[in-house]
Order: C-alpha cells, then structure tokens, then sequence
C-alpha cells in the first residue's frame, strides 16, 4: 500500500523524480560549500521524499535557531510537500519562530497559490 | 434472501483476506521458471474460492476480476504457460487489487474500477499473448477491458453503489444545467489520497482549465510537523470555481480522487455555508467513514453485525486502563506495607485479604498488558513485499529470512519500531548486499542475505537486521567524517567508534542517493526512535562479510517486577529481570585484582563487587561483605554483584515519567 498507483489511468499525476530536497548538511556530497548559516535549500521534491523533509523539518523546528528556507531552486513540488511546508510555517509561527524565505521560485509559489497555502507559508504568486 | 446472505458477508471477508494473504506468500515463493505445482495450485484455489464466494453474493465486479486471473492461472497451472518476472508482477499487482477491491465492497465503497479494469486488460493480455514475456501489445482487444470496467460500473446487482459520490451527495443537484454564478466545490482528502497517486495540485490545475478558481485551504485537521505522516493529506478544500462550466466536467476532473476523498459540489450560494466539512480525520490516521451518505443509507443494522468477533478500542481507552491499573498496583503496594506492621487477628485477615488482592491485581495487569501486546510479524509482515521490490529495482538477489515472528511485543513499542526497521532493511538492500557480479567476485554465492530476528533477551526484546553483503566501509566512512571535520586528520578510532559516526544527522557516504537510501537523513533519525522507546542500536560489521544491527528494546514501558532491598537506612529497588541471583560470601572467596577492584568468584567468572552504599553515599549497616548480601544482576551483557544489606520483599513498580506526571 505504500507505492503510488494508477500511474497507468493518469500519467500526468504521477511524475517520479529522483531529484529531493538537499538540505545543508548532505550538501558536502557536491562541489558547492555548505552554507554556514543553516539555510535550508530545497529542491524539487514530491511525496517519495517527503519522509526526509520531514525528519529535516523536525529537526530545524527542535533546534532553538532561525531558520531561512531558499526555495529558488524548486522546479516541481507536490502537494506532500507543500502540506509539510505548510505544519512547519504553522508550528514555527506557534513557538514565535516565523519562517524567512531567501526567495522561491515561480513554479513553488504558484503551487502554494494552487493549493491556498500561499498565507500560511508566507509565500504568493504575486512577489516572486 | 439477500438478507440472508448477508449474513456470511464477513466470514466471506475474513476468509478471503486471509487467503489472499496467503496467495501472496505462495506468490513471493514463485520461482520463475520452474514453479512450484503445489504454489501454483494455493494460488488457483485462492482466486477460484474468492470467485465462488464473489459470484453467490453478487459481487459482480469482484467475481469478473477473479475469473480473469483464475483463467490466467489456470494456464499456468496446466503448464501451457511459463511464469515469467513479468506475470508474478501482475499476478502480486492483482493481489493487492482485489484486497482493495474486497475492502471497498466491505466497506460499500465504491470500486475503482478503472484500477481494476486496468489490470484486467493485462491479464487478459497476457492469456491472449500465451506467455510472452513483457507487456503485450497492440494485438489485445480492447474490448475486453472495456466490457469489464461497464460491467464493474454500471451494475446493479453490486451492494456497492458505483455512481461517483458527487452524484450521490447531490443527486437533486442540476446535472447539467451551466451554473449562472459558479461553482462551489467542498473538498477534503482522506488520508490516503496521495498514496493513490492523485495529487490535488493535478486536480486544481486541472479546474483552472475550466475557469477562474478561487480556493482557500482548511488546516484544521494537520496534525503538528512532528505527528504527520509525510505520506498522508490532512488538508481539506473551499473551492469557488467561477463560470458556467457544466457540472460533467467538474465529475471528470475529481473522478479519478473519488473514493478518497469527501466531496461537494453545488452551486455558489446554494451550499450550506462552509460549514466545517466533517473534519474527523483524526491525526492517528484512523479512518472517518467515507461518503457519510453513502453508510447512512446502506443498512446499518448488518453493518453493526459485522463487528461481533472483535471490537476496535481505541489505544487511548487501554492507556487510560493500564494507567489505572498503574495507579491500583501503587495503592496495593502501600496498603501491603501498612497490612505488614498491623498486629493481632484483624491484621491477620486484613493480611490474607490483601494477599487476595494481589494475585487479582497481578491477574488484571497482565490482562490488560497482553490487550497491547501484538507479535512482530505485523511489523515484520511488509518485508518480504518490500525487499523482493526492492531487490528487483536495484537488480540484485536478496533472500529474506525472518525468525521469531511471534515474539509479542508492546503495541507502541511495535508501532514505532516499523521506521527505523524499515530504514534498516532499505540501507541493506541498497547498500548492504552487493550486486551478483561483485558478490561472485567475492567468492559468494551471487544472492544475498538479509536475516530479520526478533527474540527475548533477559527482560528485553532484541530485534536484529543482519545482511551477508560487504559490511561497512570503515575506510570510507572515516574520510568522509575527516573531509566533514568531524574527526581530526590525525585521530585514530576504535571500530565501535567509526560505526558511531554513521548515527551523525546528514552523515552518508553513498556516492550517489538514491530514491532507495543514502541522504543521510536516516540512521540519526532510527537513533532517535529506538531511544525515545528506551532501547538502544549496536552495530556489528565486518568488512566483506556483512554487517548486523541490534536493536535492544525493553518489552514493556509502563510496569516492572522488583526486588526491593535495603542499604542503610534507605530502601532501593533492582528490577527482578536483571537478576540473576542474591548469594551470601564467605570471607575467602572474595578477591582484589589489580585495575578490577573487588571481586568474587561466581560459576567459574570473577564478577566486580559494586558496593551500593558507596555508590549513593548512604552510611551501611556493616561494610564488611560477608554480614551483607550479594545481588548479581546483569545489565548491558555484563554481570556485576551489587552489594546491600538485606533483601526486602519483591514489589511491582509502576515507572512514570518524572516530566508528564
């Protein structure tokens, strides 16, 4: 029960991407140095990378720091990811903690507008 | 006489879930090639009895799907045909289908038919192509499939009813009739919509299509970060589509969510307000029943029959029971204690009395421990799916082999021990078990193996994940941990120490991630969960002979069995599992050893005298060991002799939390 189904009734649904989210701390795999000041960069992600977003997302929420989430490189996100987004801006806005975005992408603010998460994510179509 | 019928609708269910759960266990031991007769015909008899039963209660589409794959194995079972990858997949696929298929008509759903219909067309495909292996193409009738899936539809006879429930909501609602002022469109996802493969994001996109679209997002229901199933929607819908756009297309762009999702739609105005939309989608995951209208209408009376064998509680009510019943073992303890100093004969009966106590406490609480207590299979039980899935992307050979299954173990402790397993098992098939090629040059046999163990150790339940592949990298994980500054470039580290460093958040070393594993998000987080559970994971690796995790989990949280003994004044409590035995010296049979301290021979073995009184600085009764006794308890796999006073009685104790109580 846990693989996405019907791939076949509606392709346009289901695009698996191997692509997911690279948070700084994986980041020494590539060329490009980790940002020192705990920037969250997210890729493109979809709901077979949700669980690690998610332990990342919890840890970011425990430790007592800021945190900056750069999602101009989002090409394709889900609604998985979206919904994770969206209990994360929530939580940390509860515990006074509000989410600073270093820019997104057009593609990952209209996702949030197609799914009126715009508001609680801080994020809108309009000021990309 | 359908009333009567109905009355063998669950035992048709039970029966048929429990065969498909064993047509799947004869299908993963499919060899392909050269099947088993006698697996091959289990799997026969499962599709042939589920069709059987399917046909007498009319469940049309259940016994058109199950006549294709009977034919199908029929084939098969005749030899007229050979079982390639290719079939076993469609055959597993069908499986997981009808199991769907059968919940659905349980639950009077409606069936997914194109689902359905979808595999029916392969597996007729692959009767027509007569065993050639892969998908056949082009030269299978279409409209066999298209048949089927009117026939799953359109039916009457069915005790599902089909129609999409948008029609059913809002039967009265004018079906075609372009809408002057818009669409209001109310929808909530169950949770398991996303798994599905349907994304509200395709399906808004899609309505954007039609019109402009408003829409505005329902939270209420998203549980907080830390409880949410990354896999699952908790988000619901208000959504206002403006324009004349018939009603047909707003049915075709939600028809494919239809059956995971509550919806909707009316006219703008004509709705109720947005009244909250029966947000019942409990955090927990626990199911509201889908389409309220649908169960409402259907007969309620049977639908209570069906739930005689067993009953459902909820995890909290037990909780709340084992809490008391914590709380009731404190009393009796207390009362105990005062019956003891009570004298003459109504101290006498008051003592028997208490006696009598308890035993029917001990009684109660085992009771109520054993309501949560399940066998590890059920968390053991998706791994022969998933290893053999993954083990086919991959396109390695793995065996998976499983003991101890039925080592009983605490609900929640079962729950959260499903992850960071499932990590385990994911980090060795991917990078555990090598490829055939590799494992062959190794001078291995080219299939692998992945041993899944549970079994009770002491008072503890030890879980064990271990792979013959090439164990870890030591080399590699350190330069890794040197290049990431986490160890000095001159360090040098014990072996247990190196395998710490894979526990670091974000440590991997994997050259390249996988969809499988290697972000490094992971064996922190399995860590975390086996410790938040009081247990504790060691690893055992050898380079090129495989590697073994061991995850030490206590059995139960909430009550332990005590020796309470005494030091001094003071009174301490050892837990009655990790004793081994109390003992008395004799003056010559205890010795120093240079480094060890104290120490006393105990079957053959030198055993470390701990003197408590030192340990909690408490003024003893006589510091001379041979007035006081010996405990020897057993703690972490090394023995100690703990040395107190006296022995007191042995007690249950109730652990709390110091921080939740």
């Amino acid at each position: 029960m846990s693989r996405p189904r019907n791939r076949k009734r509606n392709n346009l649904r289901v695009k698996i991407m191997n692509q997911a989210i690279d948070s700084n701390t994986d980041a020494a795999d590539d060329a490009s140095p980790a940002p020192a000041d705990g920037t969250l960069r997210l890729e493109s992600a979809t709901v077979r990378t949700a669980a690690a977003l998610k332990a990342e997302l919890v840890t970011r929420l425990e430790l007592a720091r800021p945190v900056c989430i750069d999602g101009r490189a989002v090409e394709r996100i889900d609604t998985a990811t979206l919904q994770l987004l969206a209990a994360f801006s929530r939580d940390m806005r509860a515990a006074s903690r509000p989410v600073e975005w270093r820019g997104h992408s057009a593609a990952l603010a209209r996702a949030a507008d197609s799914l009126g998460l715009g508001p609680v994510l801080g994020l809108s179509a309009d000021n990309t | 006489m359908e009333l009567d019928l109905a009355q063998f609708h669950d035992s048709f269910f039970e029966e048929s879930f429990e065969a498909l759960g064993a047509m799947e266990a004869a299908l993963l031991e499919l060899d392909v090639g050269a099947p088993d007769a006698e697996n091959v015909n289990t799997i026969f008899r499962v599709a042939h009895s589920i069709k059987g039963g399917a046909g007498m209660f009319g469940f049309t589409d259940v016994a058109s799907f199950t006549h294709t794959l009977e034919t199908l194995l029929d084939e098969l079972r005749a030899d007229r045909m050979q079982v390639t990858s290719y079939i076993s997949d469609k055959l597993l696929l069908s499986v997981d289908v009808l199991r769907d298929m059968l919940r659905q008509v349980q639950r009077k759903e409606p069936v997914d038919t194109q689902r359905v219909a979808d595999l029916q067309f392969d597996l007729e495909a692959i009767v027509a192509s007569k065993g050639k292996s892969g998908p056949a193409t082009g030269a299978a009738p279409a409209a066999p499939a298209a048949s089927a899936a009117s026939a799953a539809s359109g039916e009457t006879a069915a005790p599902v009813a089909p129609t999409p429930v948008a029609a059913a909501t809002l039967a009265s609602a004018s079906a075609s009739a372009p809408a002057a002022g818009g669409w209001h469109i109310q929808f909530r996802s169950l949770p398991q919509l996303l798994l599905r493969g349907n994304d509200p994001l395709a399906i808004f996109a899609g309505l954007t299509e039609l019109g402009a679209l408003r829409v505005t997002a329902n939270l209420d229901a998203l549980p907080s970060l830390r409880e949410i199933d990354p896999e699952q929607c908790y988000l619901g819908w208000e959504l206002f589509l403006a324009g004349d756009c018939p009603r047909e297309r707003l049915d075709a762009a939600f028809e494919w969510a239809v059956g995971d999702c509550e919806l909707t739609i009316g006219r703008e105005g004509e709705m109720a307000a947005p009244a909250p939309v029966a947000v019942a989608v409990a955090p927990s995951g626990k199911k509201p029943t889908p389409h309220a209208t649908q169960a409402a209408a259907a007969d309620s009376g049977r639908h209570a029959a069906g739930e005689s064998s067993s009953i459902r509680v909820s995890i909290d009510k037990i909780d709340e029971l084992i809490n008391t019943v914590g709380e009731l073992v404190i009393t009796q303890a207390m009362l105990s204690e005062l019956g003891r100093k009570l004298e003459g004969p109504v101290g006498e009966q008051l003592r028997s009395g208490l006696s009598q106590l308890e035993r029917n406490m001990r009684e109660l609480q085992e009771g109520v421990m054993r309501v949560r207590m399940l066998p590890i299979s059920f968390a053991f039980s998706r791994f022969p799916r998933m290893v053999r899935d993954l083990a086919q992307r991959l396109g390695k050979q793995i065996e998976l082999k499983m003991t101890g299954e039925q080592t009983e173990l605490d609900k929640t402790v079962l729950e959260k021990i499903g992850d960071p397993l499932v990590h385990l098992v994911r980090n060795s098939v991917d990078h555990g078990i090598e490829m055939p090629e590799a494992r062959l040059a190794a001078g291995k046999t080219p299939s692998g193996t992945l041993h899944l163990e549970a079994c009770h150790r002491g008072g503890n339940i030890a879980v064990e994940v271990s792979d013959d592949g090439g164990g870890l990298d030591k080399e590699r994980i350190l330069a890794k941990a040197r290049s990431r500054g986490l160890v000095g470039e001159n360090d040098v580290l014990t072996d247990d120490q190196v395998h710490e460093l894979i526990f670091l958040p974000g440590f991997s070393t994997a050259e390249k991630t996988t969809d499988v594993s290697g972000r490094g998000v992971g064996m922190d987080v399995v860590r975390r969960n086996v410790k938040e559970l009081g247990g504790k994971i060691e690893i055992r690796s050898e380079r090129g002979r495989g590697s073994r995790f061991v995850i030490t989990l206590p059995l139960t949280l909430a009550i332990v069995d005590g020796q309470s003994v005494a030091v001094g004044t003071e009174t301490y409590i050892v837990p009655l599992t990790s004793i081994i035995e109390s003992l008395q010296l004799r003056a010559q049979s205890v010795s120093r050893l240079s480094g060890r301290g104290e120490v006393f021979s105990f079957r053959g073995d030198y055993l470390p005298i701990v003197r408590l009184h030192h340990v909690f600085g408490v003024a003893p009764r006589s510091s001379v060991l041979h007035e006081g006794l010996i405990v020897v308890a057993e703690g972490d796999g090394h023995r100690v002799g703990l040395f107190v006073d006296e022995l007191l009685g042995q007690q249950q104790v109730v652990i709390k939390s110091m921080e939740t109580n």
